[in-house]
């Protein structure tokens, strides 16, 4: 994980170009910059010290990962140094120029080549392996008449985000007056360019030379950094019950609903079916018979509310029978709220192992996901709709509606030839879809089941005495509990909403914790554990073993062992 | 050059880092010929039978501790000693003080992490849980008229 750095280091003048800033340090003065993506550095001899503990430091402030990492020197030779004319070898005194690592190890040797433009490339970086560059540390040593030591140093710190090529451009924004007046100065001898990375040794180790990629497929790119960007937003937005409709059917005028009681609806059929009481010939101007008038007679489960009482008019005759109105088209009913508790509290209370499944007074048992309801409260409501007998369950968890089930809780009372047909027709349409789904599911499960049972016939005697808790949970068939229980259904079926849980029993022998442990995954220090423990990775560290009674104690960890 | 050895008796397993011991006695050897500090050969100049209840042994001049895997009689008065090194009781403070990621542990666990090593049985529970609020034996008639009536 790459942070922004900042770096502080003595003295400072900071010129800005087009390829980054620039700092000179030119006094004993304190500076900071922060969120930097490159910073280069150019300093004197007195002064390098501090340059190397900034450099050093801001490494560690945000290249944290790069322990982790190996890192690559770069040790192509032939560098091409432009700009300093007369640094030649042969010229103005210069009988060697040589590329040093701080180990002293020459690298490969140069040559400067005269130029006018007073800049310079050298391929010598520390690179990590997606090939972004770290930093590039140089220190410049002269030997000739006049002095013998360090006389400069340059550094470049670059920022993670940046993915260049070998050509580094922040090299170029070196300035040509501190060359220049290297070499006004007089300076000749031989010359030196210190590499220096014995300060980064502690954070770079294993540096090898990097070797240049042949790969024909490396114009394809390579594989990118990536994940981790996540905003770990675990806030949940509530999705409440939904409001009844404000709009009813009634209010269209072409619909009225009563809620008659028993005798009321005898007394209307009473007057219906005698025909004394009717004017015929002013009814049949709009219905073609009496019964047409009524659209429908249904039984639901739930209160409609009784308005006010009115006397029941067909088509335009009033027929005395009075009987209130009903009052509410769409009904919310709540079954109330329950508490799910875990039973193991482990990943024994959550799917595959425990199987969850409501059952729903007119719509039948529909299954759950039992993570969705485990530990949390439920709560059931029912909307109903009291015209068509179309009702809707809404079981919310936790503050939101999670599922939701449509079902048929009006039972349809034929008042004619017709409309029994109807019902019946209805009855055998619902019948026939519920034992569709039931040999459907079946036959699916029943494969799957088939098939996890032929994987663990090899597993032989494993498999008698209790198997792995994922592989019994998976080969399970799961058989629906109900059909469609809508209609005559549910009038007649179980009108109490439930929850039925499938558990698992847990085969556990006596100590096992103490024998084999249970699983942990922590990261800790090993002297804060007792009993049996199993270590995933261990670094060993501050052990003076031999190499092999590491790797001894590495794989008894593994093992386990008793702390 | 004789070394002090301290002659034990391990009860414990051997994956134990601290090793329940009974020290039978302490006596002075010498390595063998060409051995290695990790499965060193020490010769006494005792009899078999002074040693022969040890299955442990401590050598302070070799900063280690050891499992004995063989006593050997070579005369009545010589016997050598093969061990080989207990790493977790020699080492032990030093692993006690390494940082590492536990993968399953005797009293520090996370019971929602399922590394596919427990079993169940094949029957299950099966159990019900019933809302509070629950639909009546009680059913309402309702009927639909066509037409306006709101005026009656």
């Amino acid at each position: 994980m790459y942070m922004a750095g900042s770096i502080t280091i003595t003295g400072s003048t900071i010129v800005s170009t087009d390829k980054g800033d620039i700092l000179f340090v030119t006094a004993n003065e304190t500076t900071t910059i922060s969120a930097f993506s490159r910073v280069s550095v150019i300093c004197d001899d007195a002064l390098r010290f501090n340059l190397l503990s900034a450099i050093v430091n801001s490494l560690v402030d945000f290249h944290t990962d790069i322990e982790s990492g190996t890192v690559y020197l770069n040790t192509t030779p032939n560098l091409n140094i432009t700009g300093f004319a007369g640094y030649t070898i042969g010229t103005s005194g210069v009988s060697a120029i040589k590329m040093f690592l701080a180990n002293g190890v020459a690298a490969g040797s140069f040559s400067f080549v005269s130029g006018t433009n007073p800049y310079f490339s050298i391929p010598i970086i520390l690179k990590r392996l997606d090939n972004t560059y770290v930093a590039i540390c140089i220190y410049y040593e002269i030997t000739n008449a006049y002095q013998v030591g360090l006389v400069g140093a340059y550094c470049s710190i670059y920022a993670p985000t940046y993915a260049g090529t070998d050509t580094i451009p922040g090299i170029s924004i070196i300035q040509p007056e501190f060359f220049s007046e290297w070499e006004d100065a007089g300076y000749g001898g031989t010359c030196y360019v210190i590499i220096y990375n014995s300060g980064f040794s502690d954070y770079f180790s294993g540096l090898s030379p990097y070797i240049p990629d042949t790969d024909p497929y490396l114009p394809g790119g390579t594989t990118d950094e990536g994940g981790g960007t996540g905003t770990f937003d675990d806030t949940s937005d509530p999705i409440p019950v939904p409001d009844l409709p404000t709009v009813t059917v009634t209010d269209t005028g072409f619909i009225s609903l009563y809620t008659p009681t028993l005798a009321q609806l005898k007394s209307l059929a009473t007057y219906l079916w005698d025909s004394n009481g009717l004017d015929l010939d002013t009814f049949k101007r709009i219905f073609s018979d009496p019964i047409s008038a009524i659209l429908g007679l249904s039984l639901v489960p739930i209160n409609p509310g009784a308005g006010t009482s009115a006397s029941v008019i067909l088509g335009n005759i009033d027929t005395g029978v009075t009987m209130p109105r009903v009052q509410n088209q769409f009904i919310r009913f709540s079954c109330g709220s329950l508490t799910i508790e875990e039973y193991w509290g482990g990943y024994l209370d959550y799917s595959p192992y425990t199987r969850a499944e409501i059952y729903l007074p007119f719509i039948g048992a529909k299954p759950l996901n039992v993570d969705d309801i485990m530990g949390k409260t439920v709560t059931l409501w029912y909307l109903f709709d009291i015209l068509s007998g179309g009702c809707v369950a809404c079981l919310e968890c936790n503050g939101s509606i999670l599922y939701q089930f449509m079902g048929e809780c009006a039972c349809s009372i034929p008042i004619t030839g017709r409309d029994l047909t109807n019902v019946i027709n209805g009855l055998l349409t619902v019948v026939g879809a519920g034992v569709g789904a039931m040999v459907a599911t079946g036959g699916a499960m029943a494969a799957a089941g088939g098939a996890t049972l032929a994987g663990v016939a090899g597993a032989g005697a494993a498999a008698a005495a209790g198997s792995l808790a994922r592989n019994v949970t998976g080969m399970k068939t799961y058989v629906e509990k109900s059909g469609s229980m809508g209609g005559m259904g549910g009038m007649l079926g179980v009108k109490t909403p439930y929850i039925i849980l499938t558990r698992p029993r847990q085969a556990l022998p006596a100590n096992q914790n103490t024998y084999t442990g249970y699983p942990s995954y922590i990261t800790t220090l090993l002297g804060d554990c007792s009993g049996f423990t199993v270590v995933q990775d261990v670094h060993l560290e501050g052990l003076t073993a031999t190499e092999e009674e590491k790797a001894e104690i590495g794989r008894l960890l593994r093992e386990g062992v008793y702390l | 050059m004789s070394f002090s050895c301290v002659l034990q008796v391990n009860a414990s397993e051997d994956n134990r880092l601290t090793k329940d011991l009974t020290t039978i006695t302490t006596l002075d050897g010498v390595l063998k010929q060409e051995t290695s500090i990790l499965t060193p050969t020490i010769v006494f100049e005792y009899p078999l039978t002074v040693m022969a209840g040890a299955n442990y042994m401590t050598i302070a001049a070799f900063g280690r501790s050891y499992f004995i895997t063989d006593i050997r009689s070579v005369t009545a008065v010589l016997t050598e000693v093969t061990l080989r090194v207990d790493v977790l009781g020699t080492y032990q403070n030093g692993i006690r003080a390494c940082t590492a990621i536990v993968g399953r542990q005797e009293t520090r666990w996370n019971l929602y992490l399922d590394d596919g090593s427990f079993r169940v049985y094949s029957n299950p529970n099966v159990l019900t849980r019933a809302f509070p609020s629950h639909f009546g034996d009680d059913f309402y008639f309702v009927l639909a008229v066509a037409g306006d009536q709101s005026s009656s």
